[in-house]
């Protein structure tokens, strides 16, 4: 009869109880929105780091914290043995979609068509590993992103549009929104930035007319000897980093391994582990590391989000603005349903002496009035969970695009409100609390009237 | 009618004070009363004179500043909130002036609501109920919700569910102020049909000439004490 009587009462006053439950729900769908944007995000940023770098990488112990500054000397030469090993585990087997070697390098990029020249970091992949990478999509994110897999010619590779810019590329590569550099632009006359031209020219032989536009990378063997390689521009991909845009490079593994390597037995810096789902990382790594312990291999596994440190800033980033805005919603729940309960409490003073007088306990009392807050919260949220299911809906087929931080394109803005059932649920509750509490206090008043003045009051 | 037996209600020397101070106010003064078990008894005062403060400690309700409230055998004083609820729940019923229905509960409903504090088993409470309605006159109207009742449906619903549980007692404060002369007759009439039936000793505090004239016995008051009877009614 409680719950009955407080049930009833939701709809006795149901203007009140109407602006307090739109109250409620617009602050469930605010938030529910709001964190199924972010999932969204987050499962982008997620997809373009393994879709391009795997869950785990395999590296020489030490190279993630001391190795990165040189990467040819941390190969590790029996690479394609632990390749082997890796696929031939029934464990990983079962966890690894793809495995497969990278060689990290960076050095000095030219043009030799105009001089042009910078530094560039570049990582050579396998092309069928890479581009198999590619196709990982745990949460079927509608976006199509930027594709950078390698084509089948060994000796092509991808730039960055800066770097592109900075090679003197942007006509040749047909690129628009290219700035060319000012008439005034600073330029070394006769230093040393001249030689390294004349030092490519004697390494690569006479140059000849290339059909598609090459550059020279120079690098330092793992030897401490320079080498060179001319690499074909497939395809140019703008990278959404400036300072990264200005020295990407992509290139074939073969490509790499002859610059870093030369004619000595070719190595690879890491090996690259995409696994079938996300949260297998633990259980993965874990067999690794055993793995590599029992066969006495100095090699340590790092995994996609140490590596990529912006991803762990934007899930952080984007927990604190969820919890900011929780927060926010739930202190005004307090105080919109605080103050219906009071007034409802106001309204049936007489009605509570009444009920005390019949012989109902003041514990009776607080129940109602607890439950009638508790049954607001969950009308509420209810609402708010369709409200904000209904919101998803209309975004999702608005058409809408957006950049993500740090990429350079744009993708469609979704919000993936079945993506986390748990937080859902787990907002649903919240305010359930939220108003459960703020019902508290007028309940106490509620139970603690004296009787007399109950039934005195008019 | 049935013969007087041990009092129902023992009040000695009892007093309520509001407030303190030079502002208190001395709404009872040194009571001492018994009321018959299963007598129609009258509390009759001018306004302002206590009676309703009485009914309220002999109800539970409140508490005496000093004295003994004794209530069907039990003095009730030291009994703990949780307690006196209980005590009321099963052995007192309240009928009052504006009815106090609750609002959001059918008659059936209301009249139900008592068996459900004292945890009667749901065949019981349906045919008390319905048994209670039928009493009153009322079990076609039972799923009406108060403001779809007549004032003396109201008053109806009320007393049945003042009666229901069967209690040793129903105090009712000016049942019938608020009716029509017509009604509170009928209204009369029906809590005395319906005390000579059920022995339930009935409390009344009022100023109506019609259930004055029902009395059993009388209790007079002015300014807080008692009076003689012939002093307040005429």
């Amino acid at each position: 009869m409680t719950f009955k009587i407080a049930l009833r009462n939701i709809f006795r006053n149901a203007r009140r109880s109407l602006t307090t439950m739109l109250t409620i729900a617009v602050g469930c769908a605010a938030i529910l929105v709001f964190a199924a944007y972010a999932l969204y995000d987050v499962y982008v940023l997620q997809t373009t780091a393994v879709q391009r770098g795997g869950h785990l990488t395999v590296y020489h112990k030490g190279y993630f914290d001391f190795g990165t500054g040189d990467p040819a000397i941390w190969g590790f030469a029996d690479y394609e043995k632990i390749v082997r090993l890796i696929e031939g585990d029934p464990v990983l087997a079962k966890l690894a979609r793809v495995v497969t070697p990278v060689q990290f390098l960076g050095g000095i990029a030219e043009n030799p068509a105009n001089g042009g020249s910078r530094t560039f970091f570049a990582t050579g992949f396998v092309p069928a590993g890479q581009t198999r990478m590619e196709s990982w999509n745990e949460y079927g994110i509608g976006a199509r992103l930027e594709s950078n897999a390698l084509n089948g010619d060994p000796s092509q590779g991808i730039i960055g549009a800066g770097f592109a810019r900075y090679m003197g590329l942007c006509e040749r590569l047909h690129m628009t929104d290219c700035p060319k550099p000012p008439k005034s632009a600073p330029t070394r006359e006769s230093d040393v930035a001249g030689l390294p031209r004349q030092d490519f020219s004697a390494l690569t032989g006479p140059a000849a007319a290339p059909k598609t536009p090459s550059i020279d990378l120079l690098a330092a063997t793992a030897g401490g000897a320079p080498n060179i390689v001319a690499m074909k521009i497939g395809r140019v991909e703008r990278q959404g980093a400036k300072e990264m845009d200005d020295g990407y490079v992509v290139m074939n593994l073969t490509l790499a391994q002859q610059l870093v390597y030369g004619r000595g037995a070719h190595k690879a810096t890491g090996i690259i582990v995409q696994l079938y789902r996300t949260e297998d990382i633990p259980a993965a790594r874990a067999r690794l590391e055993a793995l590599f312990a029992s066969r006495r291999l100095d090699l340590e596994v790092r995994d996609f989000k140490e590596i990529n440190a912006y991803y762990g800033q934007t899930l952080n980033f984007f927990n604190s603005m969820f919890s900011f805005i929780a927060v926010l919603i739930g202190v005004v729940v307090l105080f919109t349903v605080s103050n219906a309960m009071g007034t409802s409490v106001m309204e049936r003073v007489e009605e509570i002496g009444t009920t005390r007088a019949l012989g109902a306990r003041r514990s009776a009392i607080r129940t109602q009035f607890v439950s009638e807050g508790a049954m607001l919260g969950a009308l509420g949220a209810t609402l708010g969970i369709a409200l904000a299911f209904a919101a998803a809906w209309a975004v999702n087929r608005a058409g809408l695009v957006w950049t993500p931080p740090g990429d350079a394109h744009a993708i469609p803005l979704k919000l993936y409100m079945l993506g986390a059932p748990a937080v859902t649920v787990a907002v649903w509750l919240a305010l359930i609390v939220a108003a459960t509490l703020a019902a508290l206090l007028p309940a106490n008043r509620a139970a603690k009237l004296p009787i007399v003045d109950a039934l005195r009051h008019v | 009618m049935p013969e007087p037996q041990e009092p129902a209600i023992r009040l000695t020397g009892v007093t309520r004070t509001y407030g303190s101070g030079k502002g208190a106010v001395r709404a009872l003064r040194g009571i001492s009363l018994a009321i018959p078990s299963g007598r129609f008894t009258m509390v009759v005062a001018p306004s302002g004179s206590g009676k309703t403060t009485l009914l309220n400690l002999i109800g539970c309700i409140d508490k005496p500043t000093s004295g003994v409230v004794e209530v069907a055998g039990r003095a009730v004083a030291r009994l703990s909130d949780n307690a006196l609820s209980d005590f009321r729940a099963r052995t007192i019923g309240f009928i009052f002036q504006s009815f106090s229905l609750i609002p959001v509960l059918s008659a059936y409903e209301n009249v139900e609501y008592p068996l459900l504090l004292t945890g009667t088993g749901a065949q019981t409470r349906r045919r008390a109920t319905l048994e209670m309605l039928a009493a009153v006159g009322l079990v076609e109207q039972r799923d009406r919700r108060p403001n779809e009742l007549s004032g003396g449906q109201k008053q109806r619903v009320a007393i049945a569910r003042a009666l229901v549980k069967r209690p040793k007692l129903v105090l009712a404060d000016e049942p019938t102020a608020n009716l029509d002369s017509v009604t509170g007759a009928e209204i009369v009439t029906l809590m005395r049909r319906m005390q000579q039936q059920s022995g339930t000793t009935f409390v009344f505090a009022t100023h109506d000439p019609h259930l004055i004239a029902q009395a059993d016995e009388i209790v007079a008051m002015r300014d807080g004490e008692l009076a003689q009877a012939g002093d307040i009614v005429s």
